[in-house]
C-alpha cells in the first residue's frame, strides 16, 4: 500500500524529468503562439525556396514573355498581375523566395562561421589582440552597410555570390560582437576557472565549454540576421547592383516597378510584402527561440 | 570629459584613413577604373593613356593613394572626375538637404514614437500597447525603402496630395521624412516603453505613491524623467543614423542629398568624389557621436565616472553603449 503510493507521488515528477532537452526547448518554444506560427511559415518559405525549381520551369515559367499578356491588374488569372513584359507576378514573387531566402541564409552562415569564432577569441584573450580585432570592426561599421555593399559590388562584380559577402561584411562585425559580450560574460564564471586550474589549454577551454554556452545568444543573433541580410539583398537589388537581371529577385522586382509606380502601383505591393512577411515570421522566431533559450526564464 | 573627447576625435583619423583605404583599394580590384567609361572606338591607345595620365590613373594603388592623403591634411579634396566640380563646394551644396532630412526624420519619430511608448507602458497589457508592440514588429520588418514606395503609391499617385521626387516645395519633406521617421519608430517605441516600465516599478515609485502622490505625478515627473535618459540616446543615435545612412531613401526619393552622390559615384568610379564625401561625411558623424557622449553625461551625470576613471572601465562601457546601440 505505503509503497504504491510513493510511486504515485514519484511519478510525475520523475516524468517531467525524463524530458528530453529537445523537449524541455519546444514545450518552451511552444508557449509563444506567434512563435510557432513564424515558425511554420518560415519552413514554407524554406520548402518554397527550396523546390523553386521543381514547381516552376524557370525558362518559360520565369523568364520567359509574353507581350500579349502585359501589365494586366490583378484579377482571378493573375492575383497578383503582370508586369511590362507580361510575366506571372505570383509566379515571379514566389519563385524569387529562392534568391532571397537562400541569400539571407548564407549571408548569416557566413556571418556565423566568421565572425562566430574571432568574437569569441577576442573576447577570451582580451587585450591587444582584442583592442585591434574591434578597432577594425569599428572602422567598418562607421562606413554605412548599404555603401559597403555598394562598393564591394562594384568592385567586385556582380555575381549572387560576391553580393552574399558584400552583405556578410557589416554582418560579421554584429555576430562578432554580440559573441565577444557573451564570451565575456562567461569567461569569468567558476566552471571556466575550474577548467583552467585543471590545465585544460585555452584554446580548446574556448571552443568546448566557453563557446557551447554562449551559443545561445549568439543563435538568436544569426537568426535576426537572416532578416536583416533579406532587407539588404533588396536594397541592393533595389539600386540595381544586387542579383543580375532578369532574375526575380524581392528588391529586382521592386526596382522594377519603381518605373510604373504613377500608373501601375500594384507591382511594388507583392515584392515589398513578401519580404515583410518572411522578415517578420523571421524575427519572431528569433524572439521565440531567445526566451526558450534563456534559462534565466525557465520556470 | 575634455580630455576623452579630443581622444576620441583623434581617432577618427585612423577611422578615415581606413575608410578612404577601403575605397581606393575596392576601385583598384575592380580592375576597370573612370576612364575606361570614357573610351569611345575611334579612340587610339595614346589617347587613353593621355586620359589616365590626366586623372592620374596611370601611377600605381598605393603612390595615388599616398599623394591623395597628403592632399587630404591640406585641406584639398581634390575634383570630381565626371563633373569637374571642386569636391568640397559640391559638398556644401548638398549637405544641407541631408542634415534637414535627417533632422524632420528624427522629429517624426521622436513626435510619434515617444508619446506612443510612454502610453504602452503605462497602460501596460491594453488594446493600445498591443497595438504598440503589433506596430514596432511589422515596423521592423518593413524594409524602408518599400514604405517609401508604398507612401508615394498612396500619397503622391492615389491621392496627389504630395510630390512624388524631389525638393522644390517645402512640403517635399514630408513623405521622404515620414519613410526614415516611421522605419525608426518601431526602435524608439521599444525603448521607451521598456525604460518606461522599468522605472514604473522601481522602488523609488513605490515609495512616491505610498507617501500619497497621484499617479499622474508619478509618471511625468518621476518615471518619465529617469526613463528619458535612455530614450534620448537611442533619439540620438537614431538621428545620427537618419542622417548618415539615408542614402536609399534619397534614392528612392531623387532626393538630393549626400547619399545619392555617394552611391552614383562609387557606381561610376569616380574616386575623389566618392572618398571624399564619404571622409567628410564620416567625420560630421564622428563629431556628432562626440557630442551625443557629451550630451549623454548631462542628461545622466551619473555616467560622468565612466569617463573620468580607470581606462579599463571607459572601454567596457564604451562598448556597451555600442552594442546596445547595434542592438
Amino acid at each position: 500500500m505505503s509503497t504504491d503510493k510513493k510511486e504515485k507521488r514519484i511519478l510525475p515528477s520523475r516524468k517531467y524529468s525524463k524530458r528530453s532537452q529537445l523537449g524541455e526547448f519546444w514545450h518552451r518554444y511552444s508557449q509563444n503562439k506567434g512563435a510557432v506560427i513564424a515558425l511554420f511559415v518560415v519552413l514554407a518559405i524554406g520548402l518554397l525556396a527550396a523546390l523553386a525549381d521543381v514547381i516552376y520551369d524557370y525558362d518559360t515559367q520565369i523568364i520567359g514573355y509574353d507581350l500579349t499578356q502585359k501589365l494586366i491588374r490583378p484579377c482571378a488569372e493573375h492575383p497578383f498581375g503582370t508586369d511590362e513584359l507580361g510575366r506571372d507576378m505570383l509566379t515571379r514573387v514566389l519563385y524569387g523566395a529562392k534568391y532571397s531566402f537562400m541569400i539571407g541564409l548564407s549571408c548569416a552562415a557566413l556571418c556565423f562561421v566568421v565572425g562566430m569564432p574571432i568574437g569569441a577569441l577576442a573576447g577570451y584573450y582580451g587585450g591587444t589582440f582584442d583592442l585591434l580585432v574591434m578597432r577594425v570592426f569599428d572602422i567598418i561599421g562607421s562606413i554605412p552597410s548599404l555603401l559597403i555593399g555598394i562598393m564591394v559590388v562594384a568592385a567586385l562584380g556582380h555575381k549572387t555570390g560576391i553580393l552574399i559577402i558584400a552583405i556578410a561584411i557589416p554582418g560579421v562585425g554584429s555576430i562578432a560582437s554580440a559573441s565577444r559580450m557573451a564570451v565575456m560574460t562567461i569567461r569569468s564564471s567558476e566552471y571556466i576557472e575550474s577548467a583552467r586550474a585543471i590545465g585544460m589549454k585555452s584554446f580548446p577551454l574556448v571552443m568546448k565549454h566557453v563557446v557551447p554556452n554562449a551559443l545561445n545568444l549568439i543563435v538568436v543573433r544569426v537568426t535576426l540576421q537572416v532578416g536583416s541580410a533579406i532587407i539588404s539583398a533588396s536594397s541592393l537589388s533595389y539600386l540595381g547592383l544586387g542579383v543580375p537581371l532578369p532574375t526575380p529577385e524581392w528588391g529586382a522586382l521592386l526596382s522594377g516597378g519603381r518605373k510604373l509606380i504613377r500608373t501601375h502601383s500594384y507591382l511594388t505591393l507583392f515584392p515589398g510584402l513578401a519580404i515583410m512577411i518572411t522578415v517578420l515570421a523571421l524575427n519572431l522566431m528569433g524572439d521565440g527561440l531567445r526566451d526558450a533559450l534563456d534559462p534565466k526564464l525557465k520556470k | 570629459m575634455l580630455k576623452y573627447s579630443i581622444k576620441r576625435l583623434l581617432l577618427l583619423i585612423p577611422v578615415l584613413l581606413g575608410v578612404t583605404f577601403i575605397i581606393y583599394a575596392a576601385m583598384n580590384l575592380s580592375g576597370t577604373d573612370y576612364v575606361d567609361s570614357l573610351i569611345t572606338e575611334d579612340m587610339t591607345e595614346e589617347q587613353v593613356a593621355a586620359m589616365r595620365a590626366h586623372y592620374g590613373l596611370d601611377k600605381p594603388l598605393i603612390e595615388r593613394y599616398v599623394i591623395y592623403i597628403g592632399k587630404m591634411f591640406q585641406g584639398d579634396l581634390g575634383k570630381s572626375y565626371n563633373n569637374g566640380l571642386d569636391v568640397w563646394e559640391y559638398f556644401k551644396t548638398r549637405i544641407g538637404a541631408t542634415l534637414y532630412l535627417g533632422l524632420m526624420a528624427g522629429v517624426v519619430t521622436t513626435v510619434l514614437a515617444i508619446p506612443l511608448g510612454i502610453i504602452a507602458a503605462v497602460k501596460n497589457g491594453s488594446v493600445i500597447d498591443n497595438i504598440c508592440n503589433v506596430l514596432g514588429v511589422i515596423g521592423l520588418a518593413t524594409p524602408n525603402f518599400w514604405l517609401g514606395l508604398l507612401l508615394i503609391v498612396l500619397f503622391a499617385v492615389k491621392l496627389k496630395w504630395l510630390p512624388v521626387s524631389g525638393n522644390e516645395h517645402w512640403y517635399s519633406v514630408i513623405l521622404p521624412a515620414f519613410t526614415i521617421g516611421t522605419g525608426h519608430m518601431a526602435i524608439q517605441m521599444r525603448t521607451t516603453r521598456t525604460a518606461m516600465l522599468d522605472n514604473l516599478r522601481a522602488d523609488y515609485l513605490r515609495t512616491a505613491r505610498a507617501k500619497g502622490v497621484s499617479e499622474r505625478k508619478v509618471v511625468t515627473k518621476h518615471a518619465l524623467r529617469n526613463a528619458l535618459i535612455p530614450t534620448v540616446q537611442i533619439a540620438l543615435a537614431l538621428l545620427s543614423t537618419a542622417v548618415g545612412g539615408a542614402a536609399l531613401t534619397e534614392s528612392v526619393f531623387n532626393w538630393p542629398g549626400v547619399g545619392k552622390v555617394i552611391v552614383d559615384a562609387v557606381s561610376k568610379r569616380d574616386i575623389p568624389l566618392a572618398c571624399g564625401f564619404l571622409v567628410l561625411k564620416c567625420s560630421i558623424l564622428g563629431v556628432f557621436h562626440v557630442f551625443t557622449e557629451l550630451l549623454n553625461v548631462v542628461i545622466d551625470p551619473r555616467l560622468k565616472t565612466m569617463y573620468v576613471r580607470d581606462r579599463k572601465k571607459k572601454n567596457d562601457s564604451g562598448k556597451k553603449a555600442k552594442e546596445a546601440k547595434a542592438a
